[in-house]
C-alpha cells in the first residue's frame, strides 16, 4: 500500500507539472498584455512590459516562475496592485468551496434516494423523473441550466435574488445549477448498482426469508451500491470545481472559477497560472483520496499496485 | 484612446446570445425609497478595480469609482466643460502657457487640508518612470515633463533586483533634477502655479482626469509603500464620497464624505456597487429593481428593449467607430483601393439595421459633438462630408483604378480583424457582404477574444483591415487628428502623408484659436479625401435609471459618470 501511494503521489507532481507547464505557455502564446487593454498609448505599454519583466525571454519568464513555484511562491496579479496571488485564492477559494460543498449537499442525498427509487420502481414516476434528470444534469451544460434557473426562479417568479453573494439566499440557485450534473450522474451510478445487487441471488435469499422490501433495499442494495458512489465523489467534486467557472460568473459569486475567467482575459499571468496550481491540486488531491479510497475497499489494486512497483 | 471593446466580459453574451433571458418586463410596485440624506444607490460595477491610487488607474473601474471619492482642480461636468472643483477660480497668462489656479478650504477626509503642494506632489510621483503610471502621457503638456516622459524605465524589480538598484544609483538623482524643473509649484498653500509647454486650449479639460488628482502626502506617508488605493482602509477621499467597504471580487461601498467642501450638496448616503461582469446578469438585476441604474451604457442589444421604458436617456459619446486600413499592405496602401472600400460601404443601412443603438452614420471622422476650438465657431470651415449611402459606381470605379495602378487583374482576398465581442461580428458581417456585393471581393473576417484585438491594433501586426474605435481623451478635435500624424505612436495604420502632417504642424503652431481650426479642419479634409481610416458611425451612450432616480450625470470624456449630484425620491 505505501509503494501504492507513493507512486499515486508521484505520478500527481507529474502531472501538476505539465498542467503548469502547458498553462503557462499557453497563456503567453495568446496575443495581448495584462496592460489595460486598449488604453495606453504605446510607449507607456512598452516601458510597463520592462518594468514588469514581460520582455524577456519565455524560457528565462518560465524558469523563473518554476523556481518561484518550489519555492513556494505563487507570485503577484499583474493587473490588481498589490494583490498576491495568494491572497487572491485565499478570498475566492473558500467562496468556491463553499458553493461546491452546497451542490454536493443536496446532490448526494437526492441522487442515492433517486437512483435507489428509480431501481426499486423500474419503469415507474421515479425512474422516468431520474432519466429527465440524467438527461438535464448530463446532456445540458451547466451554464444553460444555471441561465433558465436565474431567469425562472430570480427574474420571472422572484422568489430569489437573480445574483449576488453575501446572504444565505445567494447560494441557492448557484448550488440548485452546480449540483444538478452530479446528482444524475449519482442517480445513474445508484441506479445500475441497485439494479444489479436487486437481482443477485443474496437479495433473493433476503425475499425469501420474508425480509421487508424496505429493509432489503437499505441493507442490502444500498450498501452495495453505495460503494462505487464513494469512489466516484472524488472525479465529481473536481467536477462541481471545474464547473463553477461560467456558474459563478452567471451569478456573481466572487469564487476563483469567476476570477481565474477574468484572469485569462486580462493575460493577468501570474494569476492564470496560479490558479491553475491550485485547481490542478485540488483535482489531483481529490482523485487521489478516491484511488486511496479504491484501493482501501479493493484489495486487488492495492495489491496489483504492490507487486507492480 | 482606442475604445475598449467588451471590458464587462461578455462570455456567456457570447456562447448564449442575449436571446434566452431577452424581454423581461418590470412589473413591480416601486419600493418606497428612503427620504434623501439616508438613501443609497445601487449600481454594477463589470469588475474588481485592479487599484484606486489615482496615479495607476487606468480604466474604467477605476475612473468611474475615483469620479466619485475624489477631486482634482476641476469637476468634468455633463456637456464635458470644467467645472470649479478643488479650484475655485483660475486665471491665464503668458499668452495661455500660466495657468494660476486658487484653491477652496478643502479638506481630505481624514481632516487634512487639501494643499496646493499636494498637486505638485502629485503630479511628480505621476511623471516618475519608478511610479510607472500608466497615464503619465497626459501630463506631457506641463513645461519639462518630456525630459521625464523621455527616461528610461526601470527594470523589474524583482526579476532583476541588482540592475534595478543599479538603475536607482545612476538614474535617481538625475529623475529628482528633472522632476524638480517640471512646471508645477506652489507659492502658497491655495495658490498652485502650472507652466505649459506651449499653450494648449483644451489643457484645462485635462486636470479632472485621475492622473492630475492630489495626493495627501502625508497620509502616504503612514503607509507601508504600494499600499495606496489596494484596500478600503489605504483610500483617502477628498471628493464627494469615501470608500466605506471594499470586499475585493465581490462588492464596494461609498458612503458621503462630510469633509467634502460641497458636502451640502450630496443628497446620496453612499453608493453600493455590486461586481458583476456578465451581462445578462447586470439585466436581470435592473429588470428585478436590485440596481437602480444600467450606466454608462445599457447591456449591448438591449437597447431597443429599454428604450420604451421610462428612465432611458442617450448620451453623446465623444467617439468614432469605422474601419482603419493599414498602409504597409501593399493593396491598401493605393487610395483608391481604401476609397472604393470606403465608398462600397452603406454607413445608412449599417447603422439603421445593423448597428442600431441610437448611433449615428459617420460622414465625417470627427464627433458632431466636439467642437472646433473649444466651442468658437469656424463658420463654413467644415470639412466635405463623406456621403453616408453607398456609391456603388463610385466605389467599382475607384477599385478598377486601383487594381490598374497595381497592375492586378484581380484583387486577392481581403482580411478584416474584428474583437470578438458586442456587436462587432454583425457588423463585420454587415461590411463583409457590401464589400462582397459591391467589389466582388472575398472577405475573411477573423473574430478575436478582445484583448488579442488590441494587441493587433496596437502593435500594428493586423495585415490589412480592423475595426477601429476612437475615444477622445479631452474635448477637441485634435484627440482624433493627432493619431494620424505619421510620426505619432498611435498611428497603428502606418498612414504617411506629408500634407496632413504639415496641416497638423501648422494648427500646433498657430497664433490664435481661428487659425487653429482652420487647420485642424484641413487636415480633416486631407484625411477624409486619402482615407486611411474609414469612418462608419457614432456610437452614443444608451442608459438608464430607475424612475426615482435624479441627477446621473454621463460624461463624454475620462471618466464614465459622476454621481455627485444624485438623489432618489420616495
Amino acid at each position: 500500500m505505501g509503494r501504492y501511494l507513493l507512486g499515486r503521489v508521484l505520478h500527481s507532481i507529474l502531472a501538476l507539472w505539465v498542467a503548469v507547464t502547458a498553462t503557462f505557455l499557453a497563456i503567453h502564446r495568446l496575443p495581448g498584455d495584462p496592460f489595460g487593454g486598449a488604453q495606453l498609448d504605446p510607449d507607456t505599454r512598452r516601458r510597463l512590459i520592462q518594468m514588469y519583466g514581460l520582455g524577456l525571454p519565455l524560457w528565462r519568464q518560465y524558469t523563473a516562475y518554476l523556481s518561484s513555484l518550489m519555492h513556494g511562491r505563487l507570485g503577484w496579479s499583474l493587473v490588481s496592485v498589490d494583490q498576491s496571488v495568494g491572497a487572491v485564492v485565499a478570498q475566492a477559494l473558500p467562496v468556491s468551496l463553499t458553493i461546491g460543498a452546497l451542490a454536493l449537499l443536496w446532490a448526494v442525498p437526492v441522487g442515492v434516494g433517486l437512483g435507489l427509487m428509480a431501481a426499486h420502481r423500474r419503469g415507474g414516476v421515479v425512474d422516468r423523473l431520474t432519466l429527465g434528470i440524467g438527461v438535464l444534469g448530463l446532456g445540458v451544460p451547466s451554464f444553460v441550466v444555471a441561465v433558465l434557473l436565474d431567469y425562472l426562479v430570480g427574474v420571472r417568479l422572484r422568489w430569489l435574488p437573480v445574483a449576488g453573494w453575501g446572504t444565505p439566499a445567494d447560494g441557492v440557485l448557484p448550488a440548485l445549477a452546480l449540483g444538478l450534473t452530479p446528482c444524475a450522474a449519482i442517480a445513474r451510478l445508484v441506479r445500475t448498482q441497485a439494479l444489479e445487487a436487486l437481482g443477485s441471488e443474496y437479495v433473493g435469499a433476503a425475499r425469501a426469508r420474508g425480509l421487508s422490501p424496505a429493509f432489503i433495499l437499505v441493507r442490502h442494495v444500498l450498501r452495495n451500491a453505495l460503494l462505487p458512489t464513494v469512489t466516484a465523489i472524488g472525479p465529481l467534486a473536481a467536477n462541481v470545481l471545474i464547473g463553477s467557472f461560467v456558474i459563478e460568473s452567471i451569478f456573481a459569486v466572487p469564487g476563483l472559477g469567476r476570477v481565474f475567467v477574468q484572469s485569462v482575459l486580462d493575460r493577468d499571468y501570474p494569476l492564470v497560472t496560479g490558479i491553475t496550481v491550485v485547481y490542478a491540486a485540488l483535482v489531483l488531491a481529490c482523485n487521489l483520496v478516491a484511488d486511496i479510497l479504491a484501493a482501501a475497499v479493493d484489495p486487488r489494486i492495492r495489491l496489483a499496485g504492490g507487486s507492480g512497483a | 484612446m482606442p475604445r475598449p471593446y467588451g471590458h464587462a466580459a461578455p462570455i456567456l453574451s457570447v456562447l448564449l446570445g442575449a436571446t434566452l433571458v431577452a424581454g423581461c418586463g418590470t412589473g413591480r410596485p416601486e419600493p418606497a425609497a428612503a427620504p434623501s440624506g439616508s438613501a443609497i444607490l445601487h449600481l454594477v460595477l463589470a469588475g474588481d478595480p485592479p487599484t484606486l491610487n489615482p496615479m495607476l488607474a487606468q480604466d474604467a473601474l477605476a475612473f468611474d469609482v475615483l469620479n466619485q471619492t475624489m477631486e482634482g482642480l476641476t469637476r468634468e461636468d455633463a456637456s464635458g466643460d470644467a467645472q470649479p472643483g478643488i479650484a475655485s477660480s483660475w486665471q491665464t497668462s503668458d499668452g495661455g502657457l500660466t495657468w494660476t489656479f486658487h484653491l477652496r478650504s478643502a479638506r481630505w477626509n481624514n481632516g487634512d487640508p487639501v494643499q496646493a503642494s499636494d498637486f505638485v506632489y502629485a503630479w511628480r510621483q505621476a511623471l516618475d518612470p519608478r511610479t510607472g503610471s500608466p497615464y503619465q502621457g497626459e501630463l506631457r503638456y506641463l513645461a519639462g515633463a518630456k525630459a521625464v516622459l523621455q527616461l528610461p524605465a526601470p527594470p523589474n524589480q524583482t526579476k532583476a533586483p541588482q540592475a534595478y538598484q543599479s538603475y536607482l544609483q545612476s538614474e535617481g538623482p538625475k529623475i529628482d533634477a528633472l522632476l524638480n524643473a517640471v512646471g508645477v509649484s506652489a507659492p502658497d498653500a491655495h495658490t498652485l502655479v502650472v507652466h505649459l509647454a506651449q499653450p494648449t486650449p483644451y489643457w484645462l479639460g485635462l486636470t479632472s482626469l485621475p492622473v492630475y488628482y492630489p495626493e495627501d502626502q502625508h497620509a502616504l506617508a503612514a503607509w507601508a509603500a504600494g499600499k495606496y488605493g489596494t484596500d478600503a482602509p489605504y483610500t483617502l477621499s477628498d471628493g464627494p464620497f469615501s470608500v466605506s467597504t471594499w470586499t475585493h471580487g465581490a462588492s464596494l461601498d461609498l458612503r458621503a464624505n462630510p469633509d467634502y467642501w460641497d458636502a451640502a450638496h450630496v443628497h446620496l448616503a453612499g453608493v453600493h456597487f455590486e461586481i458583476v461582469s456578465d451581462t445578462n446578469t447586470v439585466e436581470n438585476l435592473y429588470d428585478t429593481k436590485a440596481i437602480d441604474a444600467l450606466i454608462p451604457t445599457v447591456p449591448h442589444g438591449t437597447e431597443s428593449q429599454y428604450q420604451a421604458e421610462p428612465g432611458f436617456q442617450t448620451a453623446p459619446e465623444l467617439s468614432v467607430d469605422g474601419v482603419l486600413f493599414n498602409a504597409h499592405n501593399p493593396l491598401l496602401a493605393d487610395v483608391h483601393i481604401r476609397r472604393a472600400l470606403s465608398e462600397a460601404i452603406d454607413r445608412t443601412s449599417l447603422v439603421q439595421g445593423v448597428v442600431k443603438a441610437n448611433a449615428a452614420p459617420a460622414s465625417v471622422l470627427i464627433p458632431p459633438s466636439v467642437v472646433y476650438a473649444q466651442g468658437k465657431s469656424i463658420g463654413g470651415l467644415v470639412p466635405p462630408e463623406l456621403p453616408t449611402s453607398a456609391n456603388a459606381t463610385q466605389a467599382r470605379n475607384d477599385w478598377k483604378q486601383g487594381l490598374a495602378d497595381l497592375h492586378l487583374s484581380t484583387a486577392p482576398a481581403l482580411s478584416l480583424v474584428i474583437p470578438n465581442a458586442g456587436g462587432a461580428p454583425d457588423e463585420a458581417a454587415a461590411i463583409q457582404s457590401m464589400w462582397q456585393q459591391t467589389l466582388g471581393i472575398q472577405v475573411n473576417i477573423q473574430a478575436v477574444d478582445p484583448n488579442t484585438w488590441v494587441h493587433q491594433l496596437v502593435s500594428g501586426q493586423f495585415q490589412q483591415c480592423i475595426f477601429w474605435s476612437w475615444n477622445a481623451d479631452y474635448d477637441d478635435p485634435e484627440t482624433f487628428l493627432d493619431i494620424f500624424r505619421s510620426s505619432d505612436p498611435e498611428n497603428f495604420g502606418h498612414w504617411n502623408d506629408a500634407a496632413f502632417d504639415a496641416a497638423m504642424s501648422q494648427a500646433a503652431a498657430a497664433s490664435d484659436l481661428q487659425t487653429r481650426g482652420k487647420d485642424l479642419a484641413a487636415a480633416e479634409e486631407e484625411l477624409l479625401k486619402q482615407v486611411p481610416i474609414a469612418p462608419l458611425w457614432f456610437p452614443v451612450r444608451n442608459w438608464i435609471a430607475q424612475p426615482n432616480v435624479q441627477g446621473i450625470e454621463i460624461l463624454p470624456t475620462g471618466p464614465d459618470y459622476d454621481l455627485k449630484n444624485v438623489s432618489i425620491q420616495g
